[in-house]
């Protein structure tokens, strides 16, 4: 069976969304992805160790995307880590219920000890 | 029958009950007049209170304004008319005013109009006089600003995330490959990134700054555990020991992540001009009802000449050989305008060869800090809720 740590990645931006999938499946996660905030099922479905989650997007905002997955029994314990270009990314993300934040353009080994401090 | 004449004269000009003449008492009724005309018709509210917060007058302006009728006032306590307004932080500040008796400006918000309101203060033997001015639209111009900054920041630094996350992947292959010349490549590509999105958003803290847009969203903190954070980030990436000697903790009201630039901003700058040297010394005091942050260098250290444009845009120091370090000069100018918005201050202490000292204080009583800063102070608002067309 395949023990890799599963991200959902979330962001509208294709560009930073492909960027980060490659990065992630290089340090040897296994990543899906979304470009935008309906993603409810998929994670019932797909089951993700922690969503790298984006906050301006389209259609359905991160910050909405956050209330609704902390909002129900069966997503509530799924870490969501919000990631953004946007300054107050860590405002944000206490307010909107999130575990963590990182804000664009990162580093990877920040990446990496969000991710490994959410999943272990 | 001449002294019928004047008795039936002197009834005319004397008001029976006072005594005063009676052509004084029309003088000072038409005065009167006037003088309320005047006061009706200029555009800015007026309000007058007496000692004990009582409405002495009230413009029609200033009624439609605070939102409410303007004869329902006259005589009338605030704490009848608006007993949920007492304890509100702005009507604490106009008892402060008025107690201290120095005039003032201050900005709120009005709930019962539902409108934004700048008022000059005048507090004197009457009680107080206060001019207000609606400034609804002017704010509403400043949130639109804002939000212009905050998207193009946020669009701008997008692809440069994408192009350092893609730098970094090559990073992550060349070093698998064990081809060193390609891996300095991407390593020096990913740090021009790195410095581009600090550039922009250098360019656009400054815009806000200059534009008086910069807006603090003040928490309550424990300072201490702000600088260690700041410092446990900072270490990982840098040869200097940073030594760290902090106070007991302490609680602050201030907008954390502006407070986190600033002592980010700080311990980089002591990396970057300590290029010859390996430590660093961050210490924390409290003194004078103030937290001071202190960050440490024994680098290349400043000219006293100099030293006063420190913190000044686009300054950038030199070191002895005149060599240049990278940077436009915006840093420490950011880092300045965030402390005085707090109420606090920035200083440098520095000799040329031997090291500076840069320090920041924040008032650790944020009513102290509203104090200092009333004039100028921008009342903390929610974020602004942005999402993209779709």
């Amino acid at each position: 069976m395949n023990d890799k740590k599963k991200i959902l990645v979330v962001d509208d931006d294709q560009g930073m969304r492909d960027a980060t999938r490659r990065l992630l499946e290089h340090l040897g996660y296994a990543t899906m992805t979304a470009d935008d905030g309906r993603v409810e099922q998929l994670v019932l479905d797909w089951q993700p160790d922690a969503i790298l989650l984006d906050i301006w997007m389209s259609g359905l905002d991160g910050r909405e995307v956050c209330a609704l997955l902390k909002g129900k029994e069966a997503t509530r314990g799924v870490p969501i880590i919000m990631f953004s270009a946007n300054s107050d990314v860590e405002y944000i993300s206490k307010e909107s219920g999130a575990d963590d934040f990182i804000e664009k353009p990162f580093d990877m080994k920040t990446l990496v000890a969000k991710i490994e401090k959410h999943t272990c | 029958m001449p002294h019928k004449k004047v008795a039936r004269s002197l009834r005319r000009t004397q008001a029976p009950a006072s005594g005063v003449p009676r052509e004084t008492v029309a003088a000072l009724e038409e005065e009167n007049k006037r003088l309320k005309a005047i006061l009706e018709s200029i555009s800015d509210g007026l309000v007058t209170f007496d000692p004990d917060w009582r409405y002495i007058y009230v413009n029609e302006k200033a009624a439609q304004m605070i939102g409410f009728r303007q004869a329902e006032s006259l005589g009338k306590r605030v704490h009848d008319l608006f007993p949920q307004h007492i304890q509100t932080a702005s009507f604490k500040e106009f008892q402060r005013i008025m107690a201290e008796g120095k005039p003032a400006q201050m900005e709120y918000y009005s709930p019962g109009a539902k409108r934004w309101l700048r008022t000059n203060l005048y507090p004197g033997s009457v009680g107080m006089t206060s001019i207000l001015t609606d400034i609804t639209d002017s704010k509403r111009l400043d949130e639109m600003r804002d939000e212009f900054i905050g998207i193009a920041a946020h669009e701008m630094k997008t692809p440069v995330a994408s192009a350092k996350a893609y730098a970094q992947v090559l990073e992550a292959l060349f070093t698998g490959k064990g081809d060193a010349g390609s891996l300095e490549l991407a390593v020096k590509m990913s740090e021009q990134l790195d410095k581009l999105a600090r550039l922009i958003t250098n360019l656009l803290d400054v815009s806000k700054i200059e534009g008086g847009i910069m807006q603090l969203r003040y928490t309550a903190f424990d300072f201490n555990r702000l600088v260690t954070e700041v410092v446990d980030e900072v270490r990982p990436t840098t040869k200097h020991a940073i030594v760290t000697d902090l106070c007991q903790p302490v609680l602050v009201e201030a907008d954390r992540d502006r407070v986190r630039q600033v002592i980010m901003n700080f311990l980089t700058n002591a990396i970057k001009y300590s290029p010859h040297t390996t430590k660093i010394i961050v210490s924390t005091e409290v003194k004078e009802g103030a937290v001071a942050c202190r960050v440490q260098d024994f680098g290349i250290g400043i000219d006293k000449k100099d030293q006063v444009k420190i913190f000044d845009r686009f300054y950038r120091a030199q070191g002895a050989a005149q060599e240049t370090y990278p940077g436009i000069g915006l840093g420490l100018h950011i880092s300045s305008a965030i402390i005085a918005q707090h109420g606090g201050t920035c200083r440098v202490e520095s000799v040329k060869g031997e090291g500076s000292s840069f320090s920041f204080t924040l008032p650790v009583d944020r009513a102290h800090a509203r104090h200092r800063n009333a004039a100028v102070r921008k009342w903390a608002r929610p974020p602004l809720k942005h999402k993209k067309s779709v």
